[in-house]
């Protein structure tokens, strides 16, 4: 057994007092080979990723990152001798479902749960491309500095249906459903052990609001970019933009100035489908009654209109509409997520957000940036069997 | 009505009449149809063809056009075969449309077939016709052959089971006539008819028998099952008389009453009453070569804005005069645009 993969012990400076982290390896060592893993995977990117997946996969990779989300949950690293208050320990095994377009999440939930001691199970998939599979496989074939630590990981392709399922259920300290609410729903009526806990990440939407005001060329282009990775289909992306306190006018020029931004932000091509999709969808949008233009390299549609309009959660159609706040709060969907701000003062918006069940409340650009909470879930945090401890 | 539909299908014709007939039918829709006004808001007549506002072939899935005009009956709806997405395309179909559009396919499948009018053998189920409901594209391009026919006999009463084709009615048919016009969908041609279990009464029969396989609906399925052009002919004109011959012809739902065969010499073909553009799918530009999506235009459809149709089908025009002798444009087709996974989140 090589050293890094000894059990090491902890001690942090936490916000209840000295907590003490038991892992089965040196975390140090694991944050230090995922960074050399970052730097050795940089050059070639797998067929199964796109050049910004990879790219932002391979930045969760980062020590600097790993070491900063450890010490945001357990707090900075103590150096002297204390005695702990609470004793956090990996629960055991951590079983981790993925659906079909789960995407980059299924390597991002294996990289966090591998970091947290626990033993890693996933089930991928078979109906898409295997993105788990494939980073897995990439380490490998790189004879990753991370590769000592994948005996850890044990991951398998199979249907919904397969009776594996009910074994990973069975076997599970926590589970981890990310999919629809059936999903989720149909693997926590799996029998489990008694005392496991489970995190379920579904169906969610995020919104970005952009006051009157506050269009600078940067945020636009922030919104650009938050937007163009995954469109509709990812959660922390903004289903729609509310220009708040603007009127349709305004929000026309804000679009406008989007579609002229557009080129010049987000480089590279769509591929042929997604180019056919927005001309079929920037007629769509016609139809329902929104101003709607299409990028001119076929990327991306933008449509303007009213709040009220009808609108598809699917494919690349950034809606923007004008609204006031208390508009702006009414309009949101029960499934709300993040709301990716560019306001004058977001702290004096606090208030209005304690009536409604938004989970983030971030500035635009890091709508997409999350750490080891999720849906404002600390789900790392739970992945840890925590001990009162006294003197 | 159309003028260019008095002069057969491959004479030359005037362009400014195909496009002045399709100006005038933009107008028309513009006004019966709210949501076309709305999509083309901003449209003004007096442009080029490739100026000619299109509805995209996916459009037609997710809403339905229909256009108002007090001298229009609207029919039923025509429904594509929705294998790739699985939702279908529908087209409203109107009595003042399907007139016209039986003329262009009755001409064309007579330019390719001969005029002459003899038994239909068609492999399907007739059951849907008689029903209330959406007319399917494979009953749709059947019916389309009905004015070359003397009469029609439909053969697979189970048409998910190749198994089922009715060869006694096939052997019935062939006493009406010595020629048979044969129609299916390419893959149920060759599953049922030339891979089918044919007893020996009924192969020696089809040997004296003329042939005239007629098949449309692509390729995809016999791809998988990797089996070419020349091999599906063969197996096809194997048990059948000298002067046999097998059609492919190209259509689509969004462009009912306009199809696009195969000539010897591997192009497609348009009628003069049609035309074909190719866009890039990026800048959507007209492209006068290259491949990229295929665009179609015909001045039959009244009840519906889908006289223009941008398809999610590539292919690229063909320069010069075609070796078959036939005149007017024509194109290849390379297949459909290709898909690929949607990736996000969980809730997609």
């Amino acid at each position: 057994m090589s050293e890094a993969l000894r059990p090491v012990l902890t001690l942090h400076d936490g916000p209840e007092g000295v907590v003490g982290v038991w892992m089965p390896f040196d975390f140090e060592a694991f944050a230090a080979a995922a960074d050399a893993t970052r730097r050795a995977l940089v050059r070639r990117v797998p067929a199964a990723f796109t050049r910004d997946e990879w790219a932002y996969l391979l930045a969760s990779l980062s020590r600097e990152r790993l070491m900063t989300q450890r010490a945001a949950v357990f707090g900075p690293t103590l150096t002297a001798k204390a005695p702990p208050r609470r004793l956090a320990r990996p629960r055991g095994t951590v079983a981790i479902w993925l659906p079909a377009n789960v995407s980059l999440l299924g390597p991002l939930a294996v990289l966090a749960t591998l970091a947290s001691g626990n033993h890693v199970r996933t089930k991928g998939s078979a109906r898409a491309t295997d993105l788990v599979g494939a980073f897995l496989t990439a380490l490998r074939e790189a004879s990753a500095p991370l590769v000592p630590w994948l005996d850890r990981v044990e991951h398998a392709v199979f249907d919904r249906d397969d009776p594996r399922n009910a074994g990973l259920a069975a076997d599970a300290d926590v589970r981890i459903v990310f999919g629809s609410d059936d999903a989720a729903r149909a693997v926590h009526a799996l029998p489990a052990p008694l005392g496991s806990v489970a995190y379920s990440f579904v169906d969610r939407r995020s919104e970005a609001w952009i006051e009157a005001g506050c269009e600078s060329d940067a945020t636009l282009r922030s919104l650009v970019e938050v937007f163009a990775i995954y469109g509709q289909a990812g959660c922390t992306s903004p289903s729609r933009v509310l220009h708040v306190g603007a009127d349709l006018d305004a929000t026309r020029a804000l679009r406008d100035r989007l579609v002229a931004l557009w080129p010049s932000t987000v480089h590279g091509r769509q591929p042929m489908h997604v180019a056919s999709d927005n001309t079929r969808l920037a007629q769509w949008a016609a139809v329902q009654g929104w101003d709607a233009v299409r990028v001119p390299s076929g990327e991306a549609v933008v449509a303007c209109g009213e709040a009220s309009l009808p609108r598809l959660d699917r494919g690349m159609v950034l809606w923007l509409s004008p609204a006031t706040p208390d508009e702006a709060f009414a309009g949101l969907p029960s499934n709300i997520q993040t709301i990716g701000h560019a306001l004058r003062d977001p702290a004096a918006w606090l208030e209005g957000l304690g009536t409604t069940a938004v989970r983030r409340w971030v500035p635009l650009r890091s709508m997409h940036h999350f750490g080891w909470a999720w849906d404002g879930e600390e789900y790392w945090r739970g992945l840890f069997r925590w001990t009162e401890c006294a003197a | 009505m159309s003028t260019l539909l008095d002069a057969p299908p491959y004479a030359t014709r005037d362009d400014a009449v195909l496009l002045a007939e399709l100006e005038v039918l933009t107008a028309h829709h513009r006004t019966g149809c709210g949501p076309y006004a709305r999509l083309t808001r901003g449209w003004r007549a007096g442009g080029t063809l490739a100026e000619l506002p299109f509805v995209h072939v996916g459009l037609l899935k997710d809403v339905l056009l229909r256009t108002e005009h007090p001298e229009l009956r609207h029919q039923r709806l025509l429904a594509s075969s929705a294998t790739t997405s699985g939702i279908s395309s529908k087209v409203a179909l109107d009595e003042r449309s399907s007139a016209l559009q039986s003329r262009s396919t009755a001409a064309i499948l007579a330019a390719w077939l001969g005029e002459a009018r003899r038994p239909l053998v068609v492999l399907d189920d007739a059951r849907s016709l008689r029903g209330r409901g959406d007319l399917g594209a494979r009953l749709a391009a059947a019916l389309s052959l009905r004015p070359l026919a003397t009469d029609t006999v439909f053969v697979l009463p189970d048409p998910a089971d190749p198994a089922s084709l009715r060869w006694d009615a096939v052997l019935a048919a062939c006493e009406r006539g010595e020629e048979l016009l044969v129609y299916g969908f390419t893959w149920v041609l060759w599953l049922a008819w030339a891979r089918g279990s044919m007893p020996a009464e009924v192969r020696e029969r089809l040997r004296g028998t003329r042939l005239r396989f007629v098949h449309s609906g692509g390729w995809k399925k016999l791809e998988a099952l990797r089996v070419d052009r020349a091999t599906f002919d063969g197996a096809l004109l194997a048990n059948a008389a000298a002067g046999s011959s097998v059609l492919d012809y190209y259509g689509l739902v969004e462009q009912v009453g306009v199809i696009f065969p195969l000539c010897e010499a591997g192009a497609r073909h348009v009628p003069r009453w049609a035309d074909v553009l190719v866009r890039d799918p990026w800048t959507l530009a007209s492209l006068p070569e290259g491949e990229g999506q295929l665009q179609f235009v015909n001045p039959l459809a009244w009840g519906a804005p889908y006289h223009s149709v941008l398809t999610e089908d590539v292919g690229r025009l063909l320069p010069g005069a075609c070796p078959c002798g036939r005149d007017g444009r024509r194109f290849t087709l390379a297949g459909r645009i290709p898909k690929a996974e949607v990736r996000g989140c969980a809730n997609v």
